[in-house]
């Protein structure tokens, strides 16, 4: 027998709800695959194999927006791609959640004087969580993502 | 290219300036006959189009065509020239396919229109923008037409 | 009664998860038949070109890094060099090998990237390629840590030389990286090259014709494995390559297992290369220093070398003054991906990833 079955647990174990729904929600994350531009290749390194991202429970990314609970907005955002991400953060269903990586997510970064890139995405989304650096080490987006695990914790599960 | 080819090209196209730029032989002719002159090129051994580029001069606009000879390790370079009233200058896409994107990247970026092109449509920016030519010199930032 | 038939047009992208970046593809299908790709680009246009003429060239230096983001080191070179080629600058020795030990650093990084993501789309063992080489570039992302101080983008190679010296740790580390590093690539092999389903996807699949290849200014891998041994480090070479020896790898049909062989015995030729830099790294400078601000004299210089993707060229226009007047970025996978359309007719659905991913774009440098 394991250590585990050695602890005399009740049989019946009471949580609030709210606890048990944000529990369930913040460790099995599944970001939308969005690199857009460099932020992506650090993105793809978060997820390989020594930056784990599996062990947060955030490793399975789904191409599609339907399944998705949190997009994780990776690189430079143009005017030509703005209505595309708009789009696609529409589709993805309740609750979810948007972290800006890197600098051009997060102000348009280095371009800030460039014709075709938007200043920011959250002119266009509601961001969540800002992961500075260009590109951001993986460990800092691996902070990030547990600074959005911490969020979510202290939100209200239900409206 | 040796002696005899450059003595062929001098009798074919007489109206052509031949310069050294950069190391480069550059051949300067005028926009009507860019299109025989790389013809004579490809046929005489620079068939890797490396770049087509556009350049915005103070008084007129100027295609750069750079060919490469893998046989011969040697560039030779074509320039012709436009003016800003009139940007139409007649396509290379039957001697050389990889016009095909490089001259949609110059009509996106500068407005310059060559004539039979297949399917010259802006390749970079949105569909539809009208006046919005980003790489000349008298662009708008905020994007309001030139 | 007739069947009738109807063509229908499959959207492909621009966020999808094997098209390697924001691109998007209209397909024209005919059941599964590929009538036509018509390949939209644009969705990472950030304004390279213009913004080249409102910063210094110090300034610039940052942003060739992202022009190709896999492969920074070369884009770094290619403008340092035709900056240096206006200026009449010399680069110390020690500065040109640091430049070439960097240089085929990267481009075994690069191809690993490409290796991961192109067997990871033909879903070779779902993830399991993938992290075997994420986790090569790993190691050399620290060699190229300690060398230069960023981990994936590194504005390292600068007009005038290099902006930090290798100091005995990392020769070190690097002889123990280029001693075990060939090992793995066989591992590779056996577990991917031999494999009969990748076999079946890739032999005769998009094929593309040397003449077709060169006609639309197709370079570097792709171009070598149609058949044509073409490579500029040996046919006009740059920095000190023509000190060095290596083979260059050749396909003979253009399929995708061609392409795909190309680079991994590319992978094999860098390891070469970077051992005889290292034995032969000569003692002195790194860098003939220039001011912040700096004069660039009138003229213009085309410049290009070879990267893991093809052949990047940069086009310089200068005015004589602290900014340049005209910068055009000649990008490789521009002009591979403009020969989709060609190969991949007369394809099935399935095979359009296969080649897509043979060709081994990078959508930063395509859109600029």
């Amino acid at each position: 027998m394991g250590l585990i079955e050695k602890i005399p647990l009740p049989r019946i174990i009471r949580v609030p709800a709210n606890d048990l729904f944000t529990w369930a929600r913040r460790n099995s994350l599944w970001p939308l695959t969005y690199g857009l531009a460099c932020c992506a290749i650090e993105m793809m390194a978060t997820g390989a194999s020594r930056f784990d991202l599996d062990r947060f429970g955030a490793s399975v990314f789904r191409a599609t927006p339907r399944q998705a609970d949190v997009m994780i907005v990776a690189g430079t955002v143009t005017k030509k791609m703005a209505r595309r991400l708009r789009r696609l953060w529409e589709e993805m269903p309740d609750p979810k959640w948007v972290i800006a990586m890197g600098a051009c997510a997060i102000s348009g970064g280095g371009f800030y004087d460039s014709y075709y890139v938007v200043q920011g995405v959250d002119k266009i989304v509601p961001v969540d969580v800002y992961v500075p650096g260009c590109p951001p080490r993986p460990e800092a987006l691996i902070n990030g993502i547990l600074a959005l695990q911490e969020k979510i914790r202290k939100e209200p599960a239900f409206i | 290219m040796d002696k005899e080819t450059w003595e062929e090209f001098k009798k074919e196209f007489p109206k052509a300036e031949i310069k050294e730029i950069d190391g480069k032989p550059t051949v300067i002719v005028d926009k009507d006959e860019v299109v025989m002159v790389c013809d004579f090129l490809k046929r005489h051994g620079y068939t890797l189009p490396a770049s087509i580029s556009g350049v915005e001069l103070p008084d007129r606009f100027e295609i750069v065509y750079h060919l490469f000879s893998i046989s011969k390790a040697t560039w030779c370079v074509v320039e012709t020239f436009t003016s800003k009233d009139e940007p139409i200058v007649p396509s290379v896409y039957e001697v050389f396919k990889a016009a095909d994107w490089q001259e949609r990247e110059i009509f996106d970026m500068f407005g310059i229109i060559f004539e039979g092109h297949p399917d010259l449509r802006r390749i970079l920016l949105e569909e539809g923008e009208d006046d919005f030519f980003p790489l000349r010199k008298d662009f708008n930032e905020d994007g309001s037409p030139n | 009664m007739a069947l009738r038939t109807e063509e229908i047009i499959v959207n492909v992208g621009p966020q999808h998860p094997s098209t390697h970046g924001v691109l998007r593809m209209l397909v024209t299908l005919s059941g599964e038949t590929i009538l036509k790709v018509d390949p939209i680009i644009g969705y990472l246009h950030r304004g390279m070109e213009k913004i080249a003429e409102k910063r210094t060239y110090t300034q610039y230096l940052p942003f060739t890094d992202r022009w190709d983001y896999l492969s920074p080191m070369f884009n770094n070179m290619v403008y340092s060099l035709a900056v240096e080629r206006l200026m009449q600058i010399e680069v110390p020795p020690r500065a040109q090998y640091l430049r070439v030990i960097a240089m085929e650093l990267n481009r075994i990084a690069s191809h690993l990237v490409w290796f991961a993501t192109f067997t990871l789309d033909l879903s070779a063992v779902t993830m399991s390629a993938y992290m075997y080489g994420f986790r090569e570039r790993e190691e050399i992302l620290d060699l190229l840590e300690r060398l230069s101080g960023g981990r994936m983008l590194y504005s390292y190679i600068c007009p005038g030389g290099v902006r930090g010296d290798a100091d005995d740790e990392f020769l070190r580390k690097l002889d123990k990286f280029l001693d075990t590093f060939p090992k793995k690539v066989d591992e590779y092999e056996t577990f991917i090259t031999q494999n009969r389903v990748f076999q079946l996807r890739t032999r005769d699949v998009g094929i593309l014709p040397l003449e077709t290849a060169i006609n639309y200014g197709v370079t570097g891998p792709c171009l070598r494995a149609s058949g044509l041994a073409f490579d500029i480090r040996k046919a006009q070479p740059y920095c000190v390559y023509d000190q060095f020896s290596f083979d260059i790898p050749v396909g003979d049909k253009g399929d995708c297992f061609d392409r795909y062989w190309v680079r991994i015995r590319e992978m094999r030729e860098a390891v070469k290369i970077i051992r005889q830099a290292m034995e032969n790294l000569p003692k002195g400078d790194i860098l003939k220093k220039l001011p912040p601000q700096y004069k660039v004299p009138e003229g213009e210089a085309f410049v290009w070398i070879e990267s893991p993707r093809g052949a990047l060229g940069v086009y310089l226009i200068s005015d004589g003054g602290t900014k340049p007047y005209r910068l055009k970025i000649r990008a490789p996978s521009f002009s591979n991906l403009s020969v989709i359309n060609e190969i991949a007719r007369g394809m099935k659905v399935q095979d359009l990833i296969a080649i897509l991913g043979s060709l081994d774009i990078l959508l930063g440098e395509i859109d600029r």
